[in-house]
């Protein structure tokens, strides 16, 4: 094969594989699956470790106890709580639960199949892997309850990594920039002994987590595209 | 890949399953789909293959060994729906089904000239110039055998031994129609190129760089 037969290959095999990443319409069909296979409604939060099952059970036990007594009183005397109980986890809990429960979770082998998976997830195709209206807050960088919009677990090959997108301009500050190779702006996190690439769009917060060595969350923090970068 | 079914799933725990690790492949098998249904037809027809593949795919969840990619695995059921489809749709009037699963291994005479090759001489950048739909028009009019070889191992990724289990070929019959299906699909390309004035384009501008020299 002469040089040119390569080139002509090459470009070839690299235009067809463009097609993977053809977006497609999957909202009549995600309909009629959940018509054919109706989707489990996933448990809402799972204690993240075992060892705090136990713990769990009480605290929601003494919590409920309140709640009755709280609400009895509510009624009784006609004035409303002032506040409503959001569902909130950090992202280094997300995590966790995201590993833990691997039923619940979008699995992505591939770079490209994270990005279609958060695509999807974004833009309303897909529901989120837990219960829809799940807020997260960043672990110890800002106090407050974002949005969830995409989470998902990527295979990589040093190991399995997290990846999560949450809504809010305030959800994480500048840390640790990276000087990444790509020239897009990473922050670098630690939380607990594991690495965590913060990346930024917009009023979107991107966080890569996983036991793996900061410079692969790095390399898939600069990959994946999301909110206005995807336009 | 696939091990003996067992009675311990129960639906929901089949259904989380199916959600978790097949679901997120229904856009792989919907782009793959609108690659094999005629131009002609709509989306809808790529969509109800795909659903039926999905459907089949949930029946059988207990065979897919749990943490292995099911790509291949649901392609393979992509293929056979989509040949049983075909068998029932094309049968001829002697009763005689059109056989897509034997591809006529290419000899000399349709081997790709490679004729218009050299109008390519920057075949990265022309390339670039075709849109998807282009790109997926041409496919279509390749022949079934070297069709799947590309949506195989160069749309989907799949190696040539997963190619090759997939579609019950040798890994040397999917390399030979891996490299003629790449000329026909260039052929084609080159067409639609010449339809759009993109060739002359590049011919004149190579002409002007030369008369710059």
């Amino acid at each position: 094969m002469s040089e040119h037969d390569k080139q002509l290959d090459q470009a070839t095999r690299d235009r067809l594989a463009k097609l993977e990443s053809t977006p497609v319409d999957l909202s009549r069909l995600e309909q009629k699956m959940a018509d054919e296979i109706p989707r489990p409604q996933p448990a809402r939060q799972q204690p993240r470790r075992a060892a705090t099952q136990g713990w769990m059970r009480l605290a929601a036990a003494i919590l409920l106890m309140i709640g009755i007594a709280g609400a009895s009183y509510y009624a009784f005397f006609g004035v409303g709580p002032q506040t409503a109980i959001a569902e909130t986890m950090t992202v280094a809990e997300l995590h966790d639960h995201l590993l833990n429960d691997p039923q619940e979770a979008y699995l992505a082998n591939t770079i490209d199949q994270a990005q279609s998976l958060i695509d999807a997830q974004l833009f309303g195709k897909q529901s989120l892997p837990i219960i829809d209206g799940t807020h997260v807050e960043s672990c110890c960088l800002v106090e407050g309850e974002f949005p969830l919009r995409a989470a998902l677990v990527l295979k990589q090959p040093g190991g399995i990594a997290t990846i999560i997108i949450a809504q809010g301009e305030d959800f994480a500050q500048p840390m640790h920039p990276i000087d990444h190779p790509s020239g897009i702006e990473l922050q670098g996190h630690d939380h607990a002994g594991m690495p965590m690439v913060m990346r930024n769009n917009g009023d979107l917060w991107m966080c890569v987590m996983g036991e793996i060595d900061a410079d692969t969350l790095a390399d898939v923090a600069a990959a994946i595209k999301f909110g206005e970068l995807r336009e | 890949m696939t091990k003996p079914p067992t009675d311990s799933h129960t639906d929901e725990t089949r259904a989380k399953r199916f959600y978790a690790e097949v679901w997120p492949e229904a856009e792989m098998l919907m782009r793959t789909a609108i690659s094999l249904t005629p131009a002609s037809g709509n989306a809808a027809e790529a969509e109800d293959l795909v659903q039926e593949t999905l459907l089949k795919a949930y029946k059988a969840i207990d065979r897919l060994e749990p943490g292995t990619s099911p790509k291949a695995w649901l392609l393979t059921m992509l293929r056979r729906i989509w040949i049983d489809r075909w068998r029932k749709r094309e049968r001829r009037p002697d009763g005689h089904a059109v056989d897509l699963e034997n591809v006529a291994e290419p000899s000399a005479e349709t081997e790709p000239s490679g004729e218009y090759d050299a109008d390519w001489a920057d075949p990265q950048a022309l390339m670039s110039r075709f849109g998807d739909q282009d790109i997926i028009d041409a496919l279509r009019l390749l022949p079934e055998g070297y069709r799947w070889a590309l949506l195989l191992v160069d749309v989907q990724s799949l190696s040539v031994e997963e190619a090759a289990e997939t579609l019950d070929v040798a890994p040397g019959t999917i390399k030979s129609r891996l490299h003629r299906g790449r000329a026909m699909l260039r052929g084609q390309l080159h067409s639609y190129a010449s339809e759009r004035g993109w060739l002359g384009d590049r011919a004149d501008a190579v002409q002007k760089g030369k008369g710059h020299e």
